[in-house]
């Protein structure tokens, strides 16, 4: 939604924005099913803190070895992981209490949103009411669970990308 | 290794009933396998999980999103994780806290997930305590780091009053009296909280606890300016007194400033300057007086007049009204509880804003009026000042006396008295110097010059010459 902002603000600077699971609002609000309580998302912020404590060790990669280690992996792991657990509790707070709804109709720059077929974090009922209410947007799903298709599925979200872009030079 | 020849138990059964529960998923978290003691901590049979349902169905929903967002991508990454402390749902609702270790594994073709659980009750307690202690902890220090701020500024207003007042002996009360009252405004005009928000004899106690000696050498009262609407100001100050005013049946006559006059300071200090001029007009006026509030710019100078149709100040008394304790008849038996503190503190504040502030009476029972006069922001940032005409004639302000001819004639008189005369003390010099504003000189007004004033002056003058510059 950052981009989102951004490109609303700033129109003449985005020539099109690619979205990863967005979701404009998580928590539940009436008809609109963002998937997710104001319990839950506490119930989170605990398991953040609850975590704490030994956030150190349960995610350094070395404690059980790693049988077929990439080569990715140590870096990518402790960049991920030096994450000071209260920014990471910040991040989580704003991340999961926004609602951006109403902003979405005010973006004029083209979209991709990329969807997971089963992402617990943004669920394909909240995919839909983004293709709906953001204009010029083209909903993919791609075939993965979980919520980072780059991850996962990069190859399934290159292709989805490259095809919008070439739509967007023609 | 055999031990009387009995067999040890097949490799199924101790899985089964390991000391630990075990499972094994499918890359998406399908559950493939789980043993008897993880079936029997989470109520369930191995039938009712078994490709069925998905480790993450298992828990909360906050550990459901932990498990997405970071769980599964380290798990990729990595392959392993430890020591994990996540609340497992128990088929009857509730909540069995569990450590987990994962490692993935590929087994021909596919990847599994081997997950090891340990519930953790205890650990769970404890790590909750040490979760609200370091809570508790931190808000505590938060706390204190404020309130360490706020005394800070306290002292800085207290010293900044005790250097530019002449001043008599201070009381832990009078102490506290002027703080409370600093404190309580800040809130008034919606800064900040404050944050001794006790009952004034808490905040009395709190005072008594601190070592007064050291106040007056502080002093430095750090200016936040900004660029302030005097309108805004002046509004702010007329809300906060409106209510004492209505009560006591006086005629508030206002006149705020024309838009686009604006000053370069500290809005808290500035209202607080004001209001105290407000509350003294309201409080030595007899009930159903009249109290004329105008505001304008006039000559690169923010003028603020509070007239009042009160007591009024008797000739020999204007020089001495912005000092410290200084109350003076009649004003002394209207001061219902006042200390002498709020001009002097008015006075301070003007002053360090690089103003003035000057009283004007025609004598007992006339009235009596105070003007402030505040540099205005600088003019690039200003709208073009008005011209002197919009100037309300109501306000019918006394003309300003000039300020250039007064500066020689403290300069001359400094240069005359170059020693001193009479039997000044070294506690005389060194009040007198306690005198000296922050800005290194005081305004001696010499329009009323009665005996003492010129005494008072002269002592002034002379701290001034024994102090090179």
């Amino acid at each position: 939604m950052i981009g989102l902002l951004a490109a609303i603000e700033a129109p003449e600077r985005f020539a099109a924005q690619v979205m990863v699971g967005p979701s404009p609002c998580y928590i539940n609000d009436g008809d609109y099913v963002g998937g997710f309580s104001r319990a839950d998302i506490d119930n989170l912020l605990e398991t953040l803190e609850g975590n704490y404590l030994g956030w150190s060790s349960s995610m350094a990669p070395a404690i059980m070895g790693a049988p077929e280690q990439p080569e990715l992996g140590v870096e990518l792991t402790n960049s991920f992981c030096r994450t000071d657990p209260e920014i990471a509790k910040h991040f989580a707070r704003v991340t999961f209490l926004s609602d951006h709804r109403a902003d979405l109709a005010r973006s004029k720059t083209p979209a991709l949103i990329l969807q997971c077929s089963d992402d617990l974090i943004a669920p394909q009922s909240v995919g839909e009411y983004m293709q709906r209410a953001l204009p010029l947007s083209t909903l993919c799903v791609i075939e993965n669970v979980g919520y980072c298709p780059h991850l996962s599925a990069p190859s399934a979200r290159v292709d989805a990308m490259e095809g919008f872009l070439r739509d967007l030079e023609a | 290794m055999s031990s009387g020849g009995q067999a040890l138990p097949a490799a199924d059964a101790l899985y089964d009933h390991a000391a630990s529960g075990l499972m094994l998923t499918s890359a998406d978290g399908t559950i493939r396998r789980a043993n008897a003691t993880l079936c029997g901590w989470l109520g369930y049979e191995a039938a009712e999980l078994v490709d069925t349902l998905r480790f993450q169905a298992l828990l909360t929903m906050g550990g459901r999103i932990f498990h997405q967002t970071h769980w599964a991508p380290l798990l990729r990454m990595q392959h392993s994780l430890s020591e994990v402390k996540l609340d497992l749902r128990h088929r009857d609702g509730h909540t069995v806290p569990m450590l987990i270790n994962a490692r993935r594994s590929r087994h021909g073709e596919a990847h599994f997930d081997e997950l090891a659980f340990f519930v953790v009750q205890d650990r769970h307690q404890c790590e909750r305590e040490l979760l609200l202690a370091r809570r508790a902890a931190e808000a505590a220090l938060e706390q204190r780091v404020e309130a360490e701020r706020a005394l800070q500024e306290s002292r800085d207003v207290l010293g900044l009053v005790m250097r530019s007042s002449q001043m008599g002996i201070w009381t832990r009360d009078l102490v506290a009296e002027t703080v409370w009252w600093s404190r309580e405004l800040e809130e008034l005009v919606g800064l900040k909280e404050g944050a001794f928000a006790g009952t004034r004899a808490g905040f009395h106690d709190f005072v008594h606890r601190q070592d007064l000696p050291t106040l007056e050498a502080h002093g430095k009262l750090a200016l936040r300016r900004r660029r302030v609407d005097l309108a805004a100001a002046m509004e702010a100050a007329l809300e906060a007194a409106a209510g004492s005013a209505r009560a006591a049946g006086h005629e508030l006559v206002v006149s705020l400033p024309e838009p686009g006059v604006f000053l370069d300071a500290d809005m808290t200090r500035i209202v607080q300057a004001i209001l105290n001029l407000l509350n003294n007009a309201v409080k030595y006026t007899p009930t159903a007086g009249r109290i004329c509030f105008g505001g304008r710019s006039e000559g690169g100078e923010a003028v603020i007049s509070v007239r009042d149709s009160g007591i009024g100040i008797a000739a020999e008394n204007l020089p001495r009204v912005f000092g410290m304790f200084e109350q003076v008849a009649p004003a002394l038996e209207n001061a219902g509880g006042g200390l002498g503190i709020g001009l002097a503190l008015v006075r301070a504040l003007v002053e360090l804003h690089g103003g003035t502030v000057t009283a004007f009476s025609a004598g007992i029972g006339q009235g009596s009026e105070f003007v402030i006069r505040l540099p205005l922001a600088s003019p690039e940032a200003t709208a073009p000042p008005a011209p002197t005409s919009a100037r309300d004639p109501a306000a019918g302000l006394p003309p300003r006396p000039p300020a250039r001819p007064r500066r020689r004639r403290q300069r001359r008189c400094g240069a005359e008295s170059g020693r001193p005369t009479g039997d000044h003390g070294p506690r005389c010099r060194r009040r007198a110097r306690r005198r000296r504003g922050p800005g290194g000189g005081m305004h001696v007004r010499t329009d009323d010059d009665p005996a003492r004033h010129r005494s008072c002056a002269g002592q002034w003058l002379r701290s001034r010459a024994s102090d090179p510059e």
